[in-house]
């Protein structure tokens, strides 16, 4: 059976009609057509499709969609301001090479933003830890977690 | 495939909807091990879904009025700092919380240990109790430090049970069709000034996304408040995690450490030698039982070792690491 929900992403409202089981994944790609969220392993280990609910990272494969009704959800779409200004986090990523193939990007980032959120002066091993739930296959960590320090205000060198 | 989707907004109308669908309903909370199996398709969602998470009353921590009654059943001092958690609290909020830090530091070890970031800001300590895995995380630190599980069954009445009776084996409870874990309860400590620990500590492969080789839970009280170590021990309780049908806590622990000296490594290869008694691991995916078995006496001294040290006031931050035993 079919429920009426609306989900809040990145400030718009979508009204949409989803079965019990399908996951916000599905929900963002194939019903409101955000496609920068991406399904790696579709078992919650990597972290590819980490969204925010409520400002807090989820692994979106695995979380029901009809349960991100009345929480506020942001996607990589998200980040970037009005005009297309790319986000800090998005700017250092590309200045500290953090980006090899990029499918693991988009998580990297709402990992990383829903951190600076919480702790704006993150130490490098709060920013692993903030990246635990996210993999790389490229092995790109090192570029990934400098990127963050970055914009944290700090000087990777310097820890 | 799920038909049906509910949002009840009290417990109460949670466990009415639990008792109207029978075994057709479950309940879900983060999802992360029911939606995670499906998706798997270990296990298919079921066909009614309770969803939990718009019941205010499920989530938090909060202060409770401190048990007289286990007092005076027992002869001690009055306990202080008693808390109860709501079920669908989720591990992030327990892993930070103040008073489970200073009072209950093997929960904490336990929930920021479970998944990654994301699994422990949606998945919730009475999910991850009534999925009843033998290598839960938080199961263990709650034998040692006493903590109650509440159900709500379908008429509203509450029964309170100790996790020994709670688990009945792998992915088994004493949950009946229609009860829901609505909170689960830990009385703080007697008020007698006495230094007291706790540490959980998970042997694994890596940090996050992990599930335990072996677990082990320890508590300890030293005897002396008055001298810097804190003297003798007085009372512990030690309870292993992925060796077992499910968590158990090791029976006559207190009775073999009560005056032993806590920087004697043979109190704790004597601890170690009980657990490995008490234990009963299989091998799997993760590790040969051969394996299992040899480690325990060496995690069970490392979890001991660490509730030394926080006893004696020592700062080890929550989760406490393989390398917590060592300065």
């Amino acid at each position: 059976m079919r429920h009426s929900v609306t989900l809040s992403v990145n400030g718009i409202d979508h009204p949409l009609e989803l079965e019990p089981d399908r996951s916000l994944l599905r929900a963002l790609r194939d019903d409101i057509g955000l496609t920068g969220t991406k399904e790696g392993c579709d078992d919650s280990e990597c972290g590819a499709c980490m969204v925010l609910v409520g400002g807090r990272p989820v692994n979106s494969c695995s979380y029901l969609a009809l349960q991100a009704a009345g929480r506020p959800v942001t996607t990589v779409e998200g980040l970037a301001g009005p005009n297309g200004d790319l986000h800090p986090l998005q700017r250092a990523f590309l200045a500290e090479g953090g980006v090899q193939c990029g499918f693991c990007t988009p998580g990297m980032l709402m990992s990383a933003a829903a951190l600076l959120e919480a702790n704006p002066s993150p130490t490098e091993h709060e920013v692993r830890q903030a990246l635990a739930g996210n993999l790389c296959r490229c092995t790109g960590y090192t570029g990934i977690v400098s990127a963050i320090l970055s914009v944290a205000g700090a000087d990777p060198d310097a820890r | 495939m799920t038909r049906l989707y509910l949002e009840p907004r009290s417990v109460q109308a949670a466990v009415a909807a639990l008792a109207e669908h029978g075994s057709e309903a479950v309940p879900v909370s983060g999802g992360t091990d029911l939606v995670v199996l499906a998706r798997k398709q270990q296990a298919p969602l079921p066909s009614v879904l309770v969803a939990l998470h718009r019941i205010d009353d499920l989530n938090g921590i909060e202060d409770q009025p401190d048990d007289d009654g286990y007092a005076t059943a027992y002869g001690g001092p009055p306990k202080v700092g008693s808390l109860r958690i709501g079920a669908a609290t989720p591990h992030a909020a327990i892993e930070h919380d103040a008073g489970i830090i200073e009072r209950f530091t093997a929960l904490a070890d336990g929930s920021a240990l479970v998944g990654s970031p994301a699994t422990r800001h949606v998945g919730t300590i009475g999910g991850n109790l009534a999925n009843a895995s033998p290598a839960n995380d938080t199961g263990s630190a709650l034998l040692v430090l006493g903590g109650k599980v509440e159900v709500t069954d379908a008429d509203g009445g509450i029964t309170s049970m100790g996790l020994e009776t709670f688990f009945q084996g792998p992915g088994r409870t004493a949950l009946k069709p229609g009860d829901l874990v609505t909170a689960i309860s830990l009385n703080g400590p007697p008020d007698d000034g006495r230094r007291r620990g706790s540490a959980y500590i998970r042997l694994d492969y890596r940090r996050s996304m992990e599930i335990a080789v072996v677990g082990a839970a320890a508590m300890v009280t030293l005897a002396d408040d008055s001298s810097a170590d804190g003297g003798a021990i007085e009372h512990a309780a030690l309870a292993l995690t992925a060796v077992a049908p499910t968590c158990i806590e090791i029976p006559g622990i207190a009775e073999a450490l009560r005056g032993r000296d806590p920087d004697d490594p043979a109190a704790w290869d004597e601890a170690g030698r009980r657990a490995a008694e008490a234990a009963a691991p299989i091998g799997d995916v993760r590790a040969p039982a051969g394996y299992r078995a040899a480690m325990i006496p060496v995690i069970v001294r490392r979890a001991f070792q660490a509730a030394v040290r926080r006893a004696r006031a020592e700062h080890i931050p929550a989760p406490a690491t393989l390398g917590a035993d060592r300065p």
